[in-house]
């Protein structure tokens, strides 16, 4: 009889359990039913939740309707969110030397890196074809008196390299190389080139300017980057309004904080730090219009209630298409600024020194090519903000075709 | 459909086993009769195109056996046999060797004939073996042919083997379909060896097997010998595991049923030889190359010539078997030479060499053996094997071990641990107390958790054995 027990100790919850999980599955998906829902946008994963398939007689045939099964029920399971932080709070108990492609150290999360190989690739020759790409841009803008700008930031694993253990694969090398092939490239082209790197190198606390939870600068580094900015397009002869650091205010949220890395970890992350926003120290009113159509004249994206989670989409409401941002000053420059989202915080905080700013991103934006809106805006000024991971990258921001 | 997944875990495995156990015992044609449409299912939803094919093989196998049974002169029965395994050779051959065939001959001939795209059914290599095994059984008379066409079909399409093994021979389990027990205790032992079978697939091999696949994935080109021994260590440990876990869940859920399929794996990190590692690793395919081919082409009855290219032919076949591929085939060859090199040359050597010495010589070539398997051409072998004796050290290899250590040394060192039966036999004096086999539930679930959290989390989950 106790042996017949201590058997059904293993029986009856394994049985038992895969009863349940396809049981509770199911009672969730009931509409009011007593079980919430798997939710259909993962905050954790950011991206949106796979549905149960539609049967049809293609996708019975070609075996998508059940491979969107496999999809669906392994996004759909009943506490999924669950089930992956506790994976995590596992991975984390055993101090992995990354979790969920994420490196912990004390202060900061980083990324997993696997070694590039780029034996095979002709940097220079990458180099080259993208600052002659640039050239042609920086040409069709000072052809009617414009000026063009491109603004290298360092990626947050680029910046806060020194963080890694020793043992951890950065991928200096690659990057070293690519900077080098890159900044040769746009000089042997003259390209209007501001790195950002050796300006933020020599700060003391670099934490300050650079997110331990994020992949992208904090709206301090963005800052940071704004003056530089302004320091070279003053130089250039043009005439605005800075808005230096008695003027500026910082404040910290204080909402909890999910970056890039930090959301990896399911919320579970031994660091944290604050999304920081300003006020504008002037009051100037302005509209916003995002993909043709009127927003709320606003550049941070906030949450109502102090517990709610913030993103790095706070600034200027994560990746749009086609921002433009009008004060209606017509005596100061018009600014066209493209790039990935490290525009984003840059925005939040350049609108305050042109005329109109203009904001897009060619991940999204597709009805016209780059070189045909400016013909079209003519900017004052034209910006570029890309990562130094992506000098290279010929998608997105990086396609420069006419 | 794998047994390492939601699908499998929470909709399929729990759907039979309640319309399996809720039908009455004693009906058994009818519990028969689920375990077909389930498994019939279990087809169709990794290859809903494929079912027909198999289908197929099945009918001709049926209708085959049934004809031998009823024809009186041995020499129709031989044709019967010959037409039947000439047609089954003809399905895998077509499915999985046309565009191979094609391929060579456009090479060796210059010709540019197009390589016809051909898809080949999911566990195509498996199911025409078990279908001949019947056949040639049948007209061995080792069994009588069914006359239940339903319970050829399944016994060829029975869930838990189907797409990966074990091949189970028919005449294991020839009684066993018409009538058998499902008792409690074989329940028990089934639910057991599943969830050790799972733990292997989800805690060890697939881990382990993201290293294989990362360094492997560089190209011997770019690894310094460290990394490419580490590797192939990885990848021999990930193969076994992945392989032998889903022998492991396809024996239990056999057994929950109430089959008993032959075992597939002994420890075979063990052997002391090659011969041995062969009687130890995917017993039931060496086994059946053993039966119905090695021994009717004359085995080693017809002098040691004959052996010999006995042999180079089984293994050519069953490298081959493996997929179409040259590396494939030379990963056959190469087994052939070492296993004649011991027969003729090393066998008596190896006898007087002291145990460790054997170890390490069946370990090495054995492990040689993997990179042939796993680089993809005969460019990428010679890569890799040159990674690993002659390669420059690299300046990145220590902190790469120790990312390596901190990231999957657990896993490692179970993963050891396991291929040994050390801790069986560090435990055998207390098994059969009461409190061991109550902490041996413990462990038990405690994997059964950790699996699923694993699963939960993975979306890196393919079987290296459903491609054969």
């Amino acid at each position: 009889m106790k042996d017949k027990l201590r058997k059904l100790l293993l029986i009856v919850p394994v049985v038992g359990f895969l009863f349940l999980v396809p049981l509770l599955t199911l009672i969730s998906k009931i509409p009011g039913g007593p079980l919430t829902p798997t939710a259909s946008y993962s905050v954790w994963e950011n991206r949106t939740m796979a549905v149960f398939p539609q049967l049809t007689a293609k996708g019975f045939w070609d075996g998508s309707y059940f491979a969107g099964w496999e999809t669906a029920l392994s996004d759909q399971f009943y506490g999924r969110d669950y089930w992956l932080k506790a994976h995590t709070r596992y991975a984390m108990l055993r101090r992995s030397a990354s979790v969920n492609d994420v490196v912990i150290t004390e202060e900061t999360l980083l990324p997993q890196q696997t070694a590039t190989d780029y034996k095979d690739r002709d940097l220079d020759a990458e180099a080259r074809d993208m600052a002659q790409g640039l050239a042609a841009l920086r040409d069709q803008v000072e052809d009617y008196g414009g000026t063009f700008l491109y603004v290298g930031v360092p990626e947050q694993r680029s910046m806060l390299e020194s963080s890694y253990p020793d043992w951890q694969t950065t991928n200096s090398a690659y990057r070293q190389a690519l900077r080098d092939a890159f900044v040769s490239a746009m000089a042997a082209e003259q390209v209007p080139f501001l790195e950002m790197k050796p300006l933020l190198e020599g700060r003391e606390d670099l934490t300050d300017l650079y997110s331990t939870v994020d992949h992208h600068y904090t709206l301090l580094g963005a800052y940071e980057t704004y003056l530089a900015v302004c320091d070279r397009l003053t130089a250039a002869g043009w005439d605005f309004l800075v808005v230096t650091e008695d003027q500026i205010t910082f404040t910290a949220l204080p909402n909890p904080y999910l970056g890039t890395y930090n959301r990896k970890l399911y919320g579970q992350s031994p660091v944290t730090e604050p999304l920081w926003v300003c006020e504008s120290p002037m009051e100037v009113p302005f509209t916003r219009m995002d993909d043709g159509e009127e927003v709320d004249a606003e550049v941070f994206d906030l949450p109502d209630s102090t517990w709610q989670y913030v993103y790095y989409t706070a600034y200027m409401g994560g990746d749009q298409a086609e921002t433009i941002l009008d004060t209606g000053r017509e005596d100061l420059p018009k600014v066209l600024i493209w790039g990935d989202s490290f525009t984003n915080a840059f925005e939040s905080l350049a609108w305050m020194s042109f005329g109109e700013m203009r904001s897009i991103d060619l991940r999204y934006y597709t009805e016209k090519s780059l070189s045909r809106y400016i013909d079209e805006y003519r900017p004052d000024i034209v910006l570029c903000i890309r990562d130094d991971i992506s000098y290279l990258v010929t998608e997105g921001n990086g396609n420069l075709a006419p | 459909m794998v047994f390492s997944s939601f699908v499998f875990l929470f909709l399929f495995f729990p759907a039979v086993l309640a319309c399996y156990f809720l039908v009455l015992r004693r009906l058994r044609s009818v519990r028969n009769g689920v375990l077909l449409l389930f498994s019939l299912f279990f087809y169709l939803y990794g290859e809903p195109k494929g079912i027909f094919v198999m289908l197929g093989v099945i009918a001709v196998s049926y209708l085959s056996a049934m004809a031998m049974e009823r024809t009186k002169t041995q020499r129709a029965r031989r044709w019967a046999m010959g037409i039947t395994v000439a047609a089954m050779v003809a399905v895998l051959g077509y499915y999985k060797y046309t565009g191979f065939a094609v391929e060579n001959l456009n090479g060796l001939l210059g010709l540019s004939l197009p390589v016809p795209q051909v898809i080949m059914p999911i566990g195509i290599s498996f199911f025409t073996f078990q279908s001949m095994s019947y056949v040639l059984d049948v007209y061995r008379r080792t069994v009588p042919a069914q006359r239940n066409p339903l319970y050829v079909a399944l016994y060829v399409s029975l869930f838990p083997q189907l797409v990966a093994g074990p091949i189970v021979r028919y005449e294991t389990v020839a009684q066993e379909i018409v009538s058998r027990q499902e008792r409690f205790d074989d329940f028990h032992a089934g639910l057991q060896r599943f969830l050790v079978g799972l733990a292997k697939k989800m805690l060890l091999a697939n881990p382990l097997g993201k290293v294989a696949t990362e360094l492997f994935g560089m190209g011997g080109d770019a690894l310094s010998p460290l990394l490419a021994w580490l590797g192939a260590i990885c990848f021999a440990l990930q193969i076994l595991y992945d392989f032998s876990g889903y022998s492991d869940m396809a024996i239990g859920m056999g057994r929950m049923f109430g089959f008993h399929f032959l075992e597939n794996f002994r420890y075979p990190y063990l052997c002391d030889s090659i011969t041995d590692f062969w009687r130890r690793w995917h017993i039931s395919l060496s086994t059946w190359f053993r039966d119905y081919i090695y021994i009717p082409l004359g085995g080693n009855r017809k002098g040691k010539a004959r052996q010999l290219v006995n042999l180079v032919a089984v293994w050519a076949l069953t490298g081959l078997w493996h997929g179409a591929s040259w590396n494939f085939v030379l990963w056959g060859l190469y087994f052939a030479a070492l296993l004649i090199f011991e027969k003729l040359v090393f066998r008596k050597v190896l006898e007087r060499l002291p145990a460790i010495l054997r170890h390490l010589y069946a370990l090495f070539f054995v492990l040689l053996g993997w990179v042939i398997f796993n680089c993809t051409s005969l460019d990428a072998i010679g890569a890799y094997l040159h990674a690993m004796f002659a390669g420059t050290p690299g300046s990145g290899d220590g902190a790469y071990l120790i990312w390596f250590l901190r990231q999957y040394g657990l896993e490692l060192v179970c993963a050891v641990l396991a291929a040994t039966p050390l801790l069986p036999k560090l435990v055998a004096p207390w098994k059969d107390r009461g409190w061991a086999q109550t902490a041996y539930t413990v462990w038990l679930l405690g994997l059964f958790g950790l699996s699923l959290l694993t699963l939960a989390n993975s979306s890196f989950n393919p079987f290296i054995y459903f491609r054969f």
